[in-house]
């Protein structure tokens, strides 16, 4: 397959895990932006994990997106034939005052700049070289150290490979910034691997970068890899600690930490969704006055003319547009079906939904939906128009743990469909308000707590047996969308960043 | 062997003759020329032929041991190369007294992490009250709420599920995993087992499948985890995979015991009094089911028998969950110990 190529574009795009490749809330966010700006020439960087982890692209790609290239972090390399080397002591210490900084940005803020010093160093020839991290005398010498200082697990191999794998995707991240194609402006969707590009990018490149938070990627990552299973703990009864983490837990959230910290760094511009999400930033190190929030918004005129195709009574079915992944805990969605159903028999559950990202989720939610006597009323529809599902729907559910200004929540209310929702991200702002003006327009929904399915059903059940609630719901929906969550008023606030950071010169 | 003496004897030959040439005459510049660089190749050769043959440990590194060969061989003609070959075999001799073991047995050295982690204290409230209070630091609530790992379901998952309404995010994200993880597993758990059971028609098989179904069924209302319609639900699958295990055979004291226990929940009292009955019947220990007969008799009101049925409790071994209880329901011991003993009698 072949992908568009151009020797130079306007704004390079940085992409971790989503569009064109995966379908989401992220992705459709990042096609509307795209379609959104003509004037400007998009090139694109995918990084995916393992190239078998994804399959055709799940977007048409706009004729503005000049320039696309994909890589992917965890497919083994080729490397440089392994030669023993001394390692520059100056450049070592320079990257130990760097991780003193990760470690505690605040007590060792001197060192702040070392990145941008070390980066240009990590070329093939550099003295901070992807063949001086594995193979020098002075980077064993190194690791060795930080292991005998901190680490609290036994097994010193596991330590040693644990430092190497973790850290070999940065060396990539640093080649694909050195072979990257000259840009006015760098964005990049998430922080993790795609911010670190961005902060590697504007250290090489010295081109602005603009940071957009959909999620809180540090702490996402973090909950995962608390409960994740493939991280060792090699410590033995006696040596654990109940209250603490085991160490390469510890480790691996503090790498997320420390490279997401690099992008609040480097990044010109740091956007967020909503408020809680922007002074999470803040606590996570972003400089408060480069933060700003841009809510999300809609095609309200699309998604409007949708309200005159529905059904006269609101069909009793219950919808949850959303990937079939954990993080959507669409088992709570099910549980709170099993309820709905005792209550309604005729009711109807559907997950509209992408299932190819997590496929044993998949198969242990159909497993539920069959142990639970579901069979008949819950229905896996895969991935869907919404604009031909929305009509057929009463009523939009999320039952998600995590989320930031969900899409999907908004186009439901421009068709007219209220929501339930979990409280998670902006939902409840969503739902009831931000301010007080907002809060007068009236509740489009309910919100819950999360894994709660016996609120939610209750909550769905207020909705789907009270006309006049619903109603009352719909109306609310349809207004706060029209007032605060349009595509122009979007587009407006991106006009602004995108013609700062293009036309910036040093 | 023969082909590396021939080769030494050859080599050791040529070097005595070109150590001879360069005796003869060597009057004039080429002739001195010549002879160093017959000598220079020959000691090369010698050098590459003495390595070769040497023990290998003695071969690194390579390069110093090489040049060392060399030297002897071309600024000592023939007597070199004969010192070296005693300096080996002397070595040979000393190192055998003394060699040097690449690896060495050892004592394993005491991991100490206590002097690596900081120390952790709750303050006086405890765990719980540090969950409970969303003004503390995060990082010291999220410490707290780890601790619930190593606690038991039974106790944790309530304080967990009041974590998921929590105002702190990660405090409700994590606790939200804890319980999903464990969930996750009875569900992989369930799973198994009624493949197994859908896989064999033997009926001593079968009853061990529909008894551990039961039991998992069982832990979810057991541990807290379902709740409300799922929490009825897995009660009555429970009941099910019971009935049809005490099908194949009647006299399973443990599954009547558990059905007791199971109709307890369900607040069915009779068939969970009749449950316990036959239990004792098929053997099962009576002193394990005075806490039910108790827990039956406060639900139906008869506290006189809650009292007798304590005391009874009291009289065995009590477990330190209930000892706040006893001394709530037992001010008077002396009174109702003497009438239940009677009563026993």
């Amino acid at each position: 397959m072949t992908f568009p190529r151009a020797e130079e574009a306007d704004i390079a795009l940085l992409l971790e895990g989503t569009f064109p490749y995966v379908a989401g809330g992220v992705s459709s966010w990042v096609n509307q932006i795209i379609r959104g700006f003509p004037e400007y020439r998009f090139a694109i960087i995918f990084l995916g994990s393992r190239v078998e982890d994804y399959g055709d692209m799940k977007y048409a790609l706009p004729d503005n997106v000049v320039h696309l290239e994909r890589h992917f972090l965890y497919n083994p390399e080729v490397g440089a034939p392994i030669q023993p080397r001394h390692g520059d002591p100056q450049t070592f210490e320079k990257m130990a005052n760097m991780h003193k900084y990760f470690r505690d940005p605040h007590a060792h803020c001197q060192y702040a700049g070392l990145f941008s010093q070390i980066v240009p160093e990590m070329g093939h020839n550099g003295k901070a070289s992807l063949e001086q991290f594995l193979y020098s005398h002075e980077s064993w010498e190194y690791i060795k150290a930080q292991y005998l200082q901190n680490c609290t697990d036994p097994s010193f191999v596991d330590y040693f490979w644990s430092i190497r794998s973790m850290h070999t995707p940065v060396w990539m991240l640093s080649r694909i910034a050195e072979n990257f194609i000259p840009v006015k402006a760098y964005h990049t969707v998430s922080t993790g691997y795609a911010g670190l590009l961005g902060a590697l990018l504007k250290a090489k490149r010295a081109r602005p970068l603009i940071l957009s938070e959909h999620g809180i990627y540090t702490k996402e990552r973090k909950i995962d890899l608390f409960s994740a299973q493939w991280v060792k703990d090699n410590r033995n009864l006696f040596q654990q600690n109940p209250t603490e983490v085991s160490y390469f837990r510890q480790l691996w959230i503090r790498f997320f930490q420390a490279i997401g910290k690099q992008c609040y760094d480097q990044a010109d511009h740091i956007v967020a969704l909503f408020e809680n999400n922007r002074l999470r930033q803040v606590e996570d190190g972003a400089p408060s006055e480069r933060t700003c929030n841009i809510p999300n918004g809609i095609d309200v005129a699309r998604f409007g003319a949708l309200r005159s195709l529905r059904p006269e009574q609101t069909p009793q079915v219950m919808c949850l547009i959303g990937r079939v992944v954990p993080i959507k805990d669409i088992k709570t969605f099910v549980r709170a079906m099993r309820t709905v159903v005792n209550r309604l028999p005729q009711a109807e559950g559907w997950i509209a939904g992408p299932e190819d990202e997590d496929p044993s989720y998949v198969e242990e939610c159909r497993q539920l939906v069959n142990a639970l006597g579901l069979n008949d009323n819950v229905k896996f529809l895969g991935f869907q128009k919404l604009t031909e599902l929305l009509p057929k729907v009463g009523l939009g559910v999320l039952s998600s743990v995590s989320e930031g200004l969900p899409l999907v929540i908004l186009e439901g209310f421009a068709a007219g469909v209220p929501a339930v929702s979990t409280d998670v991200g902006s939902c409840k702002q969503l739902i009831f308000g931000l301010d007080e003006a907002d809060q007068a327009l009236g509740a489009a929904g309910d919100i819950v707590g999360i894994a709660d399915p016996q609120a939610l059903a209750y909550a769905c059940l207020k909705f789907l047996t009270d006309q006049a609630a619903w109603n009352a719901a719909s109306e609310a929906a349809i207004k706060r969308v029209e007032t605060y969550y349009t595509q122009a008023q979007m587009f407006g606030s991106y006009r602004k960043i995108y013609q700062q950071a293009v036309q910036w010169q040093a | 062997m023969p082909e590396h003496f021939l080769v030494g004897t050859t080599l050791l030959f040529e070097d005595l003759l070109g150590f001879l040439r360069a005796l003869a005459g060597a009057h004039d510049l080429e002739i001195w020329l010549f002879v160093l660089l017959v000598q220079s190749v020959f000691s090369g050769l010698m050098a590459l032929w003495f390595w070769r043959i040497l023990p290998t440990r003695f071969r690194e590194p390579r390069g110093y041991i090489l040049g060392l060969l060399f030297s002897f061989s071309f600024f000592i003609p023939l007597v070199g190369v004969f010192g070296f070959f005693f300096a080996v075999l002397m070595g040979l001799y000393w190192q055998r007294k003394k060699r040097h073991h690449p690896f060495d047995s050892m004592f394993l050295p005491e991991f100490d992490l206590v002097s690596r982690e900081p120390e952790i204290k709750f303050g006086s409230g405890g765990i719980k009250a540090c969950l409970d209070n969303a003004a503390m630091p995060p990082r010291r609530r999220l410490q707290a709420l780890l601790t619930m790992q190593s606690v038991s379901p039974r106790t944790s998952n309530p304080v967990l599920q009041n974590l998921l309404n929590d105002s702190g995010e990660d405090i409700r994200l994590v606790a939200y995993g804890l319980l999903d993880g464990r969930e996750k597993k009875i569900n992989h758990h369930i799973y198994d087992e009624l493949q197994r059971l859908e896989s064999t028609q033997n009926p001593a098989l079968r009853l061990i499948s529909l008894r551990h179904l039961a039991e998992l069924e069982w832990e979810f209302v057991y541990t807290t985890l379902a709740q409300g319609d799922l929490r009825k639900r897995a009660l009555s699958q429970a009941l099910g995979y019971l009935d049809q295990a005490l099908d194949i055979d009647t006299a399973q004291a443990g599954l009547w015991f558990l059905k007791g226990r199971v109709q307890l929940e369900r607040q069915q009292y009779a068939e969970a009094r009749f449950a316990f009955d036959t239990a004792q019947q098929h053997g099962l220990v009576v002193a394990r089911l005075y806490p039910y007969y108790a827990e039956l008799a406060f639900a139906q009101r008869d506290f006189y028998q809650v009292k007798k049925l304590l005391m009874l409790i009291k009289q065995g071994q009590v477990p330190a969950r209930l000892e706040s209880l006893m001394q709530y329901w037992l001010p008077s011991v002396a009174v109702v110990n003497q009438g239940a003993m009677e009563q026993a009698k």
